[in-house]
């Protein structure tokens, strides 16, 4: 199994779907998510890029560098994604934890 | 042990505010975050305020821009702040 958190993970679920990337710089790119890494770097094609200064262009194929990445909206379906399960289990399990802390501890007292 | 992660770990499901880098503003409903803080957020509004002066009159004037974004991927070296959301106006 990858070192990749969550987040991450669901960034890989992605793949195969049209992302937009906002990058540090400003430029945005729109297109089809071809593959990620586990450095956020990221393969797109059929690219629309919108510059700074507003000029749209389109590039069939291209790489950006993780590290230059403010963000990425992803399709809003991957919120059914399967990765959700351990997260809604972890904090249920956290929240038992606590709850069964508490209990421990006022049955000390009595 | 309770170390400082552990506490964005209670807002896991909830709303949360989060400052950015670039005078950004997050609110949305934290789904997922790692140890580097990349953060998935739903139902996202993003708030860009730009301070201008005016150069005759030297104020200063205060523009905020808010979009709103279904689902988000946040790269964690541009978040400053991670906080449930403030109650005034929130």
């Amino acid at each position: 199994m990858s070192t990749a958190g969550v987040p991450l993970k669901l960034l890989f679920e992605a793949e195969n779907m049209k992302v937009t990337v906002e990058m540090k710089n400003g430029e945005i790119f729109r297109g089809m998510l071809v593959g990620a890494e586990e450095t956020m770097n990221m393969n797109m094609s059929d690219v629309l890029k919108t510059a700074r200064n507003g000029q749209v262009s389109k590039l069939p194929n291209v790489y950006l560098r993780g590290s230059s990445i403010r963000f990425v909206v992803l399709p809003e379906l991957l919120k059914n994604a399967p990765i959700f399960q351990t997260v809604t289990t972890m904090k249920r399990k956290m929240e038992q934890a606590a709850q069964q802390r508490q209990q421990g501890s006022k049955r000390k007292r009595e | 042990m309770e170390e400082p992660l552990d506490l964005i770990r209670l807002s896991i499901d909830e709303r949360v505010y989060v400052k950015c880098r670039g005078d950004r503003e997050l609110r949305g409903k934290l789904h997922a975050y790692d140890q580097h803080l990349n953060m998935i957020l739903g139902e996202v509004e993003e708030t860009l305020t730009t301070t201008e002066v005016d150069e005759e009159t030297d104020e200063e004037i205060v523009k905020k821009q808010v979009r709103k974004i279904g689902m988000l991927f946040v790269r964690g070296d541009i978040i400053v702040l991670v906080s449930p959301p403030l109650r005034a106006g929130a």
